[in-house]
């Protein structure tokens, strides 16, 4: 899986956040926080992460993560491809 | 009276160790004297401006915020804390509840819609061109700057801060607190842990949660260091923890769920701890294990309080040898109660319950606020003036939790009188939701339950309504405008008919149980 696909993954599931919302899907700027935009909190955080490792087979290590990156698209998706390099 | 205020916590530190670091936050570090220069400026333009008695806090965790806190207190004020994340119209009505005519404003804020409508006058400050080097020679000749700061005791308020927590009518409920409901707080903690100057102390909590006076004077009191953690942090802090080598840590235990399952919670983690707090909601057993496995060399202690009592009342520190079985759902204690604090067991007729049954908390002591702002009759409903054999003090303050006494002679939390959730930490009344979904959506029939659960607390709450508006994301947009950002709810639900109990009541838990069916049926 390379970084394109994770972020495509990503994309789909924020964008079904955000139609829940009922909010536009193309505000969405992959080096914005989520969290920073309202579309998620750190809750809504936890669980986006738990459908993405359903997704993607991979749980992000977040142990040396910096938590001002990895709340964006561009952010987790480097996270992803970190964790996988490690495995 | 008692004219001690708390800012001579802080004073002493500055006399002690004016070089020693007080604050690093958003990348710049203070030390004592800086600190204490910044806040003496930002205090003398308050007296220039003949600024009024209660002053209020537009700054997020940057050196703004604790400057303004401190110049407040140092020229006698009284602070109120606003909170940028918070919706205008709720920053609106903290600064009209509490009558502030002046706002400090950290100036990054200056573009919110909350700072372009208000009424108050802005005192903006600007910390890019604070300039520490800007010293006043006079004052270094007339007096050390713990001193000077000191000069305004003559003439406080007696009340430190008032903070506003969530109230069923829909108007945030204003708890004013005194210099000495503080003073006291920070003897009894330091009493449960002796702080030193080389400690480094964390700053999870927001300026509006009053835990957040925890982080700040309990860590100047010690004259240790205050490093304050950045927004996102909050959520996820291994990272921060490691890097500032924090040697004392406070939260909400929800925290240490979200690092479990975030997997940043390994064993030996954080070996520079050595005291760890929780407060806010209940502490599940399983996870003071974990964090006590985490951070090996510190103890892991519960604290509990309400605002109207200042901060945490009662203390227990977990052993590791508690038998988890044991304990009232599966919870860490909330303990005794601290230093020369009183605490008492109520039936429904306000009669002492036997040891061991279930009964309402009421604590007694000199942590008590004087009671609601401008508010008398809940102020008369919820402090009680009444003597109890074999305690000493005779106002008392109904906390709603329900809670008994175990086996050791330690409080455990069972539950709620009335409709009080926490949601993350944050007392919420879920009348205050329903009202503002009841006026968004055009309806009488609003009914909140705090959902998801995890534990005794919850992450969000869903809103079932009955008639009115069709559009329920319009009506989210709406109650954002005036909920914080954490009671706005996650979903609302239009169904056609309301299920009652006995009493003619809304049947909470009969709508709790179809969200718990949905959930295992796959629904969100």
């Amino acid at each position: 899986m390379d970084e394109s696909e994770i972020k495509t993954i990503l994309r789909e599931l924020v964008n079904g956040r955000l139609t829940a919302q009922g909010k536009a899907t193309d505000i969405l700027d992959d080096n914005v926080s989520l969290v920073d935009i309202g579309v998620i909190d750190s809750f809504g955080f936890l669980e986006l992460v738990a459908e993405l490792e359903e997704k993607t087979g991979v749980f992000p290590d977040f142990e040396d993560a910096d938590p001002d990156q990895f709340t964006s698209i561009n952010g987790l998706a480097q996270v992803i491809l970190e964790t996988m390099k490690q495995a | 009276m008692n004219r001690d205020s708390i800012v001579e916590l802080f004073c002493k530190s500055v006399d002690s160790g004016p070089e020693r670091i007080a604050l690093v936050a958003d990348g710049r570090s203070f030390s004592y004297s800086e600190l204490a220069f910044l806040a003496l400026k930002l205090a003398k333009t308050l007296d220039g401006r003949q600024a009024s008695r209660r002053i209020g806090i537009y700054a997020h965790r940057t050196g703004v915020a604790y400057m303004g806190i401190l110049a407040a207190l140092a020229s006698g004020r009284t602070y109120v804390p606003l909170n940028p994340r918070f919706p205008p119209d709720r920053n609106d009505s903290i600064v009209r509840s509490a009558g502030v005519q002046q706002i400090i404003l950290d100036n990054r804020f200056l573009g919110d819609d909350f700072i372009a409508k208000t009424n108050a006058e802005l005192i903006g400050v600007d910390l890019e061109s604070e300039e520490s080097s800007d010293h006043d020679d006079s004052l270094e000749e007339s007096a050390t700057l713990g001193a000077v700061l000191k000069e305004h005791r003559k003439q406080h308020e007696s009340h430190a801060y008032i903070m506003f927590t969530s109230g069923t009518t829909g108007v945030p409920k204003g708890v004013p607190i005194t210099h000495a409901n503080v003073i006291a707080y920070v003897a009894n903690i330091l009493d449960l842990a002796e702080l030193c100057s080389t400690d480094r102390c964390s700053q999870t909590f927001d300026l509006t949660f009053d835990l957040s006076v925890h982080d700040m004077f309990v860590c100047w009191a010690a004259g240790a260091s205050l490093h304050v953690l950045p927004e996102k942090a909050v959520m996820a802090p291994a990272k921060f923890i490691k890097e500032h080598e924090l040697t004392v840590w406070f939260s909400v235990p929800s925290t240490i769920g979200f690092m479990k399952k975030l997997r940043t919670l390994r064993p030996n983690a954080f070996p520079s701890l050595r005291c760890s707090w929780f407060c806010g909601e209940a502490l599940p057993a399983e996870s003071a294990e974990h964090w006590k496995a985490a951070a090996p060399n510190s103890f892991v202690e519960n604290l509990y309080g309400p605002t109207e009592a200042t901060i945490a009342f009662t203390a227990y520190r977990w052993s590791g040898d508690e038998e988890v079985a044991h304990l009232s759902g599966g919870y860490v204690p909330i303990g005794k109660p601290m230093g020369t604090l009183e605490t008492i067991i109520l039936d429904e007729n306000h009669s002492p319950v036997e040891s061991g049954k279930p009964g309402e908390l009421c604590l007694g002591g000199n942590q008590l606020s004087p009671g609601y702002w401008n508010n008398e009759d809940k102020t008369a409903e919820v402090f009680l003036q009444r003597t109890f054999e074999g305690r000493r003090h005779e106002r008392w303050y109904r906390t709603g939790d329900l809670v008994k006494l175990n086996i050791n002679g330690d409080i455990e939390f069972v539950g709620r009188i009335d409709n009080q959730v926490k949601i993350l930490g944050h007392r919420v009344e879920l009348g205050e939701i329903e009202r503002a979904v009841r006026q968004a959506a055009g309806t009488e029939l609003a009914a909140a339950i705090a959902w998801p659960r995890m534990g005794s607390t919850a992450s969000g709450v869903v809103v079932f309504t009955c008639g009115g508006s069709d559009d329920v994301n319009q009506v989210m947009v709406d109650c954002a405008k005036t909920l914080a950002p954490y009671m706005v709810p996650k979903i609302i639900r239009k169904i056609d008919t309301f299920p009652m109990n006995a009493n003619g009541k809304v049947d909470r838990r009969e709508l709790e149980k179809q969200l718990q069916n949905e959930n295992k049926n796959g629904r969100e």
